[in-house]
């Protein structure tokens, strides 16, 4: 765990990331303005509104704006013949190793936005664990999930 | 063997129906709780009587239809009142044959035998709750050393005692001093304290208002020195009760090392038979909590894959209580010699791990000031005791640390709830291995390092933080597989994308 893993995810996880920051962030608002709403229908403080409002700026700010790009970068993958390497994390960079013999399945998530966007999640569990590498091109991911499986087939001790 | 279905021992309907009682002694506390008033007690008896007789029908019927039978391969059990459920177990699957005896067992001559098969589905198991010891042993027998016509030499008389102590089989047995040691610092006092003030504050419901005002009237007119006393006595008496609970939980303890299980026994109420196959160990660790900490006492627990092998402790099997310190290298290599007594040599970690988190602490307790300061200002004290406090516990969290790598074994020490942890970890144990680091940490030279094993059937994670970049390299090093195998080595076709064509 010297170096850092070579292999990025799918460039467009940026986007996908900043969906799901927007989608959060209109529920956010949607709840601000219901704030307003009731502050001005029944005559209340206007300071839970204003509150609110300033945390959906925060909000808005950190997860459409600073979090996705710095994730994508932090975010490294490499596939050996003997092991799999993550690295995650922004504030507080993890590095993960997996040995294929302790792996005991791999599956590709998509979702609907990942679908628009062709990619798809790799998920490898062991008996202990499990690691999810977020947003891989569909071939890829379907390519590694097939690779990995074979690779971990190599004869297992027992658990 | 027989083929033919047989039913429990009758003595399991009593089983059946105290589990039964159990389950609904709660509903039937909170109905005479809400409906305790002299007007509703007719009712309430009625409600309760039919309840139990309802019951004792129940019990009834389920031992009736509950039949199990034993076939060349395979144990079936059928049960069921209404839907009727059937269950094969193949005799390969099964994994360990547990069996307990609690009084009413001892009272017939009974065991309680428990199955336990290697699926991640905890109720897959079997458990006959009530039959004869021998029938028990006759089971266990056939469905353990049957498969390969394994040498069977009648393996009954390997749990003897006799046996034991013909062969010289490795053997450990608490004694009662240090029973009495254990249940003094277990904490396990603590609970019953909060669970006798809890049954006071409920007493008032039931004690005549009289005698309550009389008595309550009587404790405050005495004087503090006799209040003092009162406390005093009531303590001991808890300390006393916690004792006694652990005398009777871990009584009689004894764990023998066969070739290839270990086997404990343990209990004076309800005694317990454990086995557990070495191949199943995930790990090995020692336990001192803050108050055995000075007298340099330990628990050995295992971290034990699949099965409900014993659910107190956080999960863990107990394999001994306490033990002393210099006593747990003689333990380690009779016990599990697979394991190596490393604990003289771990290598604390860096003392940059006290500063860093020192300075997070210093800026959590000037937040708290200023937050005092502006808006509760009598309490501003608060955040000296915030910074005590957690200056204590970053120094103790700093001082119980460690690590130690060997060839065949990953050794971490670390505070876990003001317990230090020391556990032994075998390289093909480990699940993944993970590395946390901040910006500053990387500045530091320091990094946390999470190991996962699997405990039961989910993952436990040992943690040990500020550690230095070298020793994590070395722990890499001697955890990846690259350097291993090759894969054309063990015959492994990599071309998949040849094959995807």
């Amino acid at each position: 765990m010297r170096y850092p893993p070579n292999q990025r995810i799918a460039s467009s996880a940026i986007k996908v990331w900043k969906i799901h920051g927007l989608i959060y962030s209109i529920i956010l608002m949607l709840i601000t303005t219901g704030l307003f709403i009731t502050a001005w229908l029944f005559e209340w403080s206007y300071w839970f509104g204003g509150l609110s409002l300033s945390l959906t700026v925060v909000i808005i700010l950190l997860s459409i704006i600073l979090i996705p790009p710095l994730r994508w970068r932090r975010w490294r993958y490499q596939l050996y013949d003997q092991e799999i390497y993550i690295q995650h994390g922004m504030i507080i960079v993890k590095r993960t190793l997996v040995p294929m013999v302790r792996v005991q399945h791999v599956d590709t998530k998509q979702g609907p936005i990942l679908k628009k966007f062709n990619l798809a999640n790799l998920e490898v569990t062991t008996a202990a664990t499990t690691h999810e590498i977020p947003a891989l091109s569909e071939t890829e991911a379907e390519q590694l999930r097939d690779q990995i499986s074979i690779l971990a087939r190599v004869e297992q001790d027992d658990i | 063997m027989t083929f033919e279905p047989k039913r429990l021992h009758v003595a399991a309907i009593i089983f059946i129906f105290l589990k039964t009682m159990k389950e609904t002694l709660l509903l039937l506390f909170s109905l005479i709780i809400i409906f305790g008033r002299e007007q509703f007690f007719t009712y309430l008896l009625i409600a309760t009587v039919t309840v139990a007789c309802s019951i004792i029908i129940y019990s009834w019927l389920s031992w009736l239809r509950f039949t199990y039978s034993l076939d060349q391969n395979e144990l079936k059990i059928e049960r069921g009142i209404i839907i009727r459920k059937k269950r094969t177990i193949s005799k390969h699957r099964i994994q360990s044959i547990h069996l307990s005896q609690n009084v009413i067992h001892r009272l017939f001559g009974l065991t309680q035998l428990q199955i336990e098969t290697a699926g991640s589905d905890m109720n897959v198991d079997a458990k006959l709750t009530a039959i004869s010891m021998e029938e028990a042993h006759a089971l266990r027998n056939q469905l353990k050393f049957d498969q390969q016509n394994q040498d069977v030499t009648d393996v009954t008389d390997t749990y003897d005692y006799d046996y034991i102590l013909d062969n010289q089989v490795p053997k450990y047995e608490a004694s009662y001093k240090r029973l009495f040691a254990f249940g003094s610092t277990s904490g396990g006092f603590g609970v019953i304290v909060s669970i006798l003030l809890f049954g006071i504050s409920e007493a008032e419901l039931f004690i005549p208002d009289a005698i309550y005002q009389s008595t309550s009237a009587w404790l405050f007119a005495q004087a503090l020195g006799t209040l003092i006393a009162l406390s005093m006595i009531l303590f001991i008496l808890m300390w006393l009760l916690g004792v006694l609970g652990s005398i009777i939980k871990y009584g009689d303890f004894t764990v023998v090392r066969y070739e290839k299980e270990l086997y404990i026994t343990r209990g004076l109420w309800e005694k317990k038979q454990l086995s557990i196959p070495l191949k199943r160990i995930q790990a090995v660790g020692i336990k001192q909590n803050i108050i055995r900490l000075p007298f340099k006492l330990a628990t050995v627990y295992l971290e034990v894959a699949g099965g409900e092998v014993d659910q107190s402790e956080n999960m863990r099997t107990i394999i001994f209580p306490l033990i002393k310190k210099s006593e747990f290298q003689t333990f380690l290599t009779t016990m599990l010699p697979e394991y190596q007594h490393t604990i003289t040599e771990i290598h604390p970690v860096s003392r940059r791990l006290f500063y860093y988190q020192w300075c997070l602490l210093l800026l959590g307790a000037s937040v708290v000031l200023t937050t005092t300061l502006l808006f509760v200002r009598p309490f501003w004290w608060i955040s000296g005791l915030f910074l005590l406090v957690g200056s204590i516990y970053c120094y103790l969290d700093y001082r119980m640390a460690g690590v130690h790598l060997t060839k065949q074994q990953l050794t971490i020490q670390s505070m876990l709830l003001l317990s230090r942890e020391t556990v032994f970890l075998k390289r093909d144990r480990i699940q993944a291995l993970e590395l946390k680091q901040s910006l500053l940490q990387k500045r530091l030279d320091i990094a946390t390092m999470r190991t996962s094993i699997l405990n039961n059937f989910i993952g436990r994670h040992y943690t040990v933080s500020g550690i230095k970049q070298s020793i994590h390299n070395d722990v890499t090093d001697w955890y990846s597989y690259r350097s291993d195998y090759s894969l054309n080595q063990v015959g492994i076709d990599l071309d998949i994308e040849s094959k995807r064509e």
